[in-house]
């Protein structure tokens, strides 16, 4: 929505949203477009005399080889990274939403959740027998569908016969997704009464002091979340930029290079993390180590769990990477960032601004002056 | 083993790596749909107080027809005459009037809503919207109704040339809507000219809107048509006459066809 003057708000105004996506569609595109050339290039070899057929094989294998490894860095470097200790475990999304269960049905329908089959995740549910498990099942259903107030009618109705941990945090994330802050508190409170060591509350409860900028308090649950769940990136991340909202640097410094660590041994696309390390190592001197990460923010290739980047977000970090560069006195090179940036974000009137000082700086004022103006443009409209 | 068997075993290998190598690519490559929830980042939004009252929303927002909209938000408004989420219920109530073709409920809410909530910029907008499309029945009433409509077309204008990005809405979606509101603001300015008679005025709305919107509806090309015609720009009038006639909605093209008839038999 717009704004707060007219008080109109969707309840679920959300700063970052991260909906699952296909595979990207161009790594799709290039896996069928390899698939169709090995068979065009298997027909094509029968025109070579037979003492060129295996040079050709093996040209051709050595192309592929070649393609893939561009296309699929991160793997491979991943193989090559010393990822022991970060193995890869359910992120918050997992283990927040997904009640653990032993009972084998109950497991075939969290496994079709976890992997995004929810119609066959329904069709499971139906052979369940209806008792509590199956109605919370439902309940877990119904969110991952994105049918919340559904989902919290179920969990309520589910709630009234039942005192359950599991049950509560889950009405809890209901409640936050919806941005319901208070009704939020008061089932995470419930919940830590029955539970008081579940990282799932104090995930949440983190969360919201987060959002109410009671910056400490969320430290000591993301704390809390973290000697149960070691390599939880959010909780890393969470903590590692309450720590620097509240000055402690380098506190925050080791809490957010954890997270990237944890983000780039299991692919996993979440920019917030590189960029609050990126801009804290910018800020605190470490400008190679800035650099590192925006190179490592904008090269996303490969396997990606989850959704790839957004322009804005690629936006966001090559405007960081423009003010790395400034740091290190290549004004080129920042010029250059920050043109792609506004062309991935043309709203990006932060870019504009930049370039007009680094034009101005130049003594190239017709630029500055046309920089300047965009800027003025954009910013007028926001 | 003979020559062109060599070969073929040499093919076989090398064609069954590149598979290999092709499926561990697209294997990798696929990454797991982990359902991923992000939370809202900013500590502002209307807050339901208890349980019932969230799901009294819900059932809102759930509503499938507009009879069961316009039951269900009554039921809200009487048992939650308090609550932060009554803006949006009522603004749904009133949306659910307007596809009803119910004119006086529509404008009812909106009075209403706008009582409750004097900054509601998207009811000003559906005021603004509404008011000049009334019924044969408020014909006598046109003056006070052209006046009011412009009242809240100027107030929402206002309105929208002070909103500023809100913390945690993205540039890009705040823009997207400004702009949506900005042109349906200039497109109820128009229609309220049209109904005032002042058609110079709603030629210039309309013409706006049809250079800023990418794909602009056949209503706007039926409106543009009729200020044109009344303006005595016939050749203006007949070409939006004829894009409003090959329109999705039947009623428009219905209209459109009338009026390109009437066009061509007052002055062949």
């Amino acid at each position: 929505m717009l704004g707060s003057a007219s008080g109109t708000l969707c309840l679920g105004t959300i700063g970052k949203t991260q909906i699952p996506e296909a595979p990207a569609t161009n790594q799709r595109l290039l896996n069928a477009g390899l698939a169709l050339t090995c068979c065009l290039l298997r027909r094509l070899q029968s025109y070579f005399v037979p003492g060129l057929r295996i040079m050709w094989c093996c040209l051709t294998g050595g192309v592929m080889a070649a393609v893939l490894l561009v296309t699929s860095p991160s793997q491979l470097l991943a193989v090559s990274q010393n990822c022991s200790g970060n193995e890869s475990s359910e992120d918050v999304s997992g283990w927040l939403t997904l009640p653990p269960t032993q009972v084998a049905e109950l497991m075939a329908i969290r496994s079709a959740i976890s992997r995004g089959e929810l119609l066959k995740a329904r069709e499971l549910l139906q052979i369940i027998p209806s008792d509590g498990q199956r109605r919370l099942w439902e309940g877990v259903l119904l969110l991952h569908e994105r049918r919340t107030f559904a989902s919290i009618r179920k969990l309520e109705e589910l709630a009234q016969t039942e005192e359950s941990g599991p049950i509560e945090t889950l009405l809890a994330v209901n409640y936050l997704v919806l941005n319901q802050r208070q009704l939020t508190q008061q089932a995470v409170d419930r919940a830590l009464k029955l539970d008081p060591d579940d990282p799932r509350s104090h995930y949440l409860r983190g969360r919201l002091r987060f959002v109410l900028h009671d910056f400490a308090g969320a430290i000591t649950d993301f704390s809390s979340v973290l000697t149960k769940k070691t390599n939880d990136f959010h909780s890393l991340y969470y903590r590692g930029f309450s720590e620097w909202l509240l000055g402690n640097v380098a506190a925050a410094q080791t809490d957010l290079t954890r997270s990237v660590d944890v983000l780039s041994c299991q692919h996993i696309h979440f920019p917030f993390a590189l960029q609050a390390l990126a801009q804290l190592e910018l800020e605190t001197g470490q400008i190679s180590a800035a650099l590192n990460h925006t190179n490592l923010g904008l090269n996303t290739g490969g396997r990606i769990r989850g959704r790839g980047p957004r322009p804005e977000e690629i936006a966001d970090i090559l405007l960081l990477r423009g003010k790395v560069h400034i740091a290190l006195g290549h004004q080129g090179e920042a010029e250059n960032d920050w043109h792609r940036a506004i062309r991935f974000n043309p709203n990006l009137e932060t870019g504009w601004y930049l370039l007009a000082r680094l034009y101005q700086q130049r003594g190239e004022t017709k630029l500055a002056a046309e920089a300047l103006m965009q800027f003025q443009k954009i910013h007028d409209d926001l | 083993m003979s020559h062109p068997q060599q070969q073929r075993r040499i093919r076989y290998f090398l064609c069954l790596g590149l598979g290999t190598l092709l499926s561990w690519s697209t294997w990798c490559q696929t990454p797991d749909r982990l359902n991923l929830y992000e939370f809202p980042t900013v500590s502002n939004g209307p807050q339901a107080h208890a349980a019932d009252e969230l799901d009294a929303f819900g059932r809102v927002e759930e509503a499938m027809s507009a009879a069961e909209t316009i039951s269900l938000a009554e039921a809200f408004a009487r048992d939650y005459p308090k609550s932060q989420l009554l803006s949006m219920v009522l603004l749904r109530e009133m949306n659910a009037e307007v596809v009803a073709d119910s004119y006086e409920g529509a404008v009812t809410l909106g009075h209403k809503l706008l009582q409750y909530d004097p900054n509601n910029l998207e009811a000003l907008v559906m005021m603004a919207q509404v008011l000049p499309n009334f019924p044969s029945q408020y014909a006598s009433r046109r003056a006070q109704i052209v006046e009011q409509a412009q009242r809240y077309i100027r107030a929402a204008n206002q309105l929208l040339a002070s909103l500023h990005l809100a913390e945690g809405v993205s540039a890009k979606s705040f823009l997207e809507n400004k702009h949506r509101l900005s042109a349906s603001l200039r497109e109820s300015a128009g229609f309220t000219a049209l109904v005032a008679q002042r058609y110079e005025e709603a030629v210039r709305e309309y013409e706006w809107v049809l250079a800023h919107e990418d794909e602009p509806s056949s209503v706007t090309y039926l409106r543009l048509g009729l200020a044109y015609y009344y303006s005595g720009n016939l050749s203006g009038a007949r070409t939006q006459l004829r894009k409003a006639a090959q329109g999705r909605s039947p009623m428009v093209r219905r209209q459109a066809e009338q009026m390109l008839t009437k066009l061509l038999a007052n002055h062949s």
